[in-house]
């Protein structure tokens, strides 16, 4: 069996930047386990503008943006293996993957960094009933024909779903010399940003239906159309409220899910939430030592965020394998005083073990819960560390809703009610070793699901409100990825961090 | 959008961000321009009002090779030439390899603009 220090799984924006960044924190032996046959990730495709406006302040494609990393990774030498398919992640860091060079191979890992990306929800995620003829893809299918294969998928193509590679494809496709009859979104408003239904969508006068639906899919061998239809504020579909529209094409583009088959299968605790890992502040999941980042964790708008998360999941554990390196070096000096050579890599790593859920158990009881309040929703990470070495912390989230002159701010109580809440930290505080995952999954579930919210209304008694920081926005859209950055300093005497948003609904 | 409004509402797409621009034209005719978070969404204001510009991406056929390349003009042009630049970029099949940055055609459509390759096509290297 092979042993890595670290290994990265996924060679996309939040992989690579984590590799790069866990070597300039001084890790060696760093593994890229990527299964496409270039490193990129879903950049490879993305031959638009508009990336690294933050990382670089240069307005690259996602193409150029992909290639600055995948230039560091070259120059460093940091290892990668392409067309090679992690089948499984264990619970001990273990990993099994699969490539034509080297077959099946078992790797043992120090640490891991998870950053496996999302998929695009499907069709049958979305239940659109009707004929199943040739012709209906994901927007992301799409582009990667027409980007990197050059095949034209379509001449006249509807949208269902106005996520941004959505949009982005839909200009393609206009500039290609296609007709993109229409965009259908089911909610009144966009699910892309806004500058992209300015770019792609009003510049070339493309309609868009909203609070609509596709109620059937038309066509034998290839759709020929779709039929459209309003809905109601339930979503349901309003009878008689249907009209053709004829398309060779049917590109669905309704957001996107994180991959995270290989998460569960090592038993890491999952947010209902996010639909990603559980995480500390520092990115790391439920079990030490394997880190999480970029949209496997949780869906981002802009890969700058991702890559940035990349990076700080490569810092935090490359400062993992150091602590883990001393602790282990401190426990076999007290130990084995006498010969200090023969102590086998065996009783060393049996060590690590001990010392790794020592610390595990101690940090446990020293967690701040995040929590979600008034229109907040899928924050990261859930729980800070009382003593996390970091010297800041960015939360990210997302608005429930729609708001302008919005606040939001970070508070905690003074006095935590014992009822649901207090049940909820229990129940973390205790579960320890294997059973953490599901244990602690429960507890945080509910936790993200309300039990902040119903709290924050005001009905316990005995409570103060102390404000962490108060942030002014001019207008926060669903679609918006909110980044608050907190200096640990102020965290460290609270019992908890709520967050919320304040402002006229739209 | 009516050049002649007093009152008109934007979108900027300088960065991700989209900050909702307001701009009003006052009796004397000068622009005042709300709602941005930076410079920039004034600088965006004017231009998009006088003559808007993008940056254009597409694809480039090469010669005897199945895959095309990736292309970017290297400044914004106008919008108004955007299908007349894209035409002009579908005509175009030069001979691989092709280099990330290498200018693939000069003065595009005459706006000045070179079109860029933004990766690396070399025959019978796979992606």
């Amino acid at each position: 069996m092979k042993e890595v220090e670290l290994v990265v799984i996924g060679g996309g924006a939040a992989g690579m930047a984590a590799a790069v960044s866990a070597y300039k924190n001084g890790v060696r032996d760093i593994l890229i386990l990527e299964r496409n046959s270039a490193l990129g990730g879903v950049l490879q495709q993305c031959i638009h503008n508009g990336f690294g406006l933050h990382r670089f302040k240069e307005d690259l494609t996602g193409v150029e943006f992909a290639a600055r990393y995948a230039d560091m990774v070259q120059e460093l030498r940091i290892p990668y293996l392409l067309n090679t398919f992690v089948i499984e992640l264990h619970s001990d860091r273990t990993i099994t993957a699969v490539s034509p060079e080297e077959g099946l191979m078992e790797i043992r890992a120090k640490a891991v960094v998870l950053a496996m990306g999302c998929r695009e929800r499907s069709r049958n995620a979305l239940l659109i009933p009707g004929a199943r003829g040739a012709g209906i893809m994901t927007a992301g299918t799409a582009q990667r024909y027409l980007n990197i294969d050059g095949y034209l998928p379509g001449r006249r193509i509807v949208i269902v779903g106005s996520g941004d590679i959505g949009l982005i494809m839909a200009r393609q496709f206009v500039l290609e010399g296609c007709e993109v009859a229409a965009v259908v979104e089911i909610m009144p408003y966009s699910g892309g940003l806004p500058r992209n239904m300015k770019q792609c969508i009003e510049d070339f006068d493309i309609p868009v239906y909203y609070n609509s639906v596709i109620s059937e899919v038309c066509g034998k061998e290839r759709v020929s159309s779709v039929l459209v239809g309003k809905v109601d504020e339930n979503r349901r579909l309003i009878p008689g409220t249907e009209f053709e529209i004829s398309c060779d094409t049917l590109l669905i583009s309704a957001g996107l899910i994180p991959e995270n088959e290989l998460t569960e299968s090592a038993g890491i605790a999952m947010s209902r939430a996010t639909k990603g890992a559980l995480v500390t502040e520092d990115l790391q999941t439920s079990i030490p030592g394997i880190f999480s980042c970029g949209n496997v964790l949780h869906v981002h708008d802009l890969v700058d965020f991702v890559s940035e998360e990349g990076e700080e999941a490569g810092r935090n554990a490359a400062a993992w394998l150091l602590a883990e390196k001393e602790t282990a070096l401190k426990e076999t000096a007290s130990k084995e005083t006498v010969s200090k050579e023969a102590v086998s890599k065996e009783a060393a790593s049996k060590e690590t073990t001990l010392a790794e859920t020592a610390s595990k158990e101690e940090t446990k009881a020293g967690n701040i819960r995040v929590l979600s309040g008034d229109g907040v929703g899928g924050i990261v990470p859930q729980t800070v560390r009382q003593d996390t070495p970091l010297p800041e912390v960015h939360f990210m989230f997302r608005p429930l809703a729609r708001y302008r002159d919005a606040v939001i701010t970070a508070r905690y109580r003074d006095t935590v009610n014992t009822s649901g809440a207090g049940e909820n930290g229990a129940a973390r505080t205790a579960s320890t070793g294997g059973q953490t995952g599901q244990n602690s999954m429960n507890a945080s579930g509910a936790g993200e699901n309300g039990a902040a919210r119903t709290a924050s209304t005001g009905g316990q008694t005995g409570q103060n409100n102390r404000i962490l920081i108060r942030k002014r926005f001019l207008a926060l859209t669903p679609g918006e990825m909110c980044k608050i950055t907190i200096p640990a300093e102020k965290l460290k005497n609270a019992p908890e961090i709520i967050f919320d948003i304040e402002g006229t609904q739209v | 959008m009516k050049k002649t409004d007093k009152h008109q509402e934007l979108i900027c797409i300088i960065c991700p961000r989209g900050c909702r621009l307001t701009a009003e034209t006052g009796p004397d005719g000068k622009l005042e321009i709300s709602g941005n978070s930076c410079p920039r969404g004034i600088e965006y204001a004017r231009q998009e009002l006088t003559a808007p510009m993008r940056v254009l991406t597409a694809l480039m056929r090469l010669q005897n090779m199945e895959k095309p390349v990736s292309v970017k003009t290297d400044r914004p042009v106008p919008k108004a030439l955007l299908f007349d630049c894209a035409a002009e970029i579908y005509r175009t099949h030069p001979a691989p390899p092709v280099r990330r940055g290498d200018i693939l055609i000069r003065d595009l459509c005459g706006t000045g603009c070179n079109v860029v390759a933004t990766r690396d096509a070399i025959a019978g290297e796979s992606r």
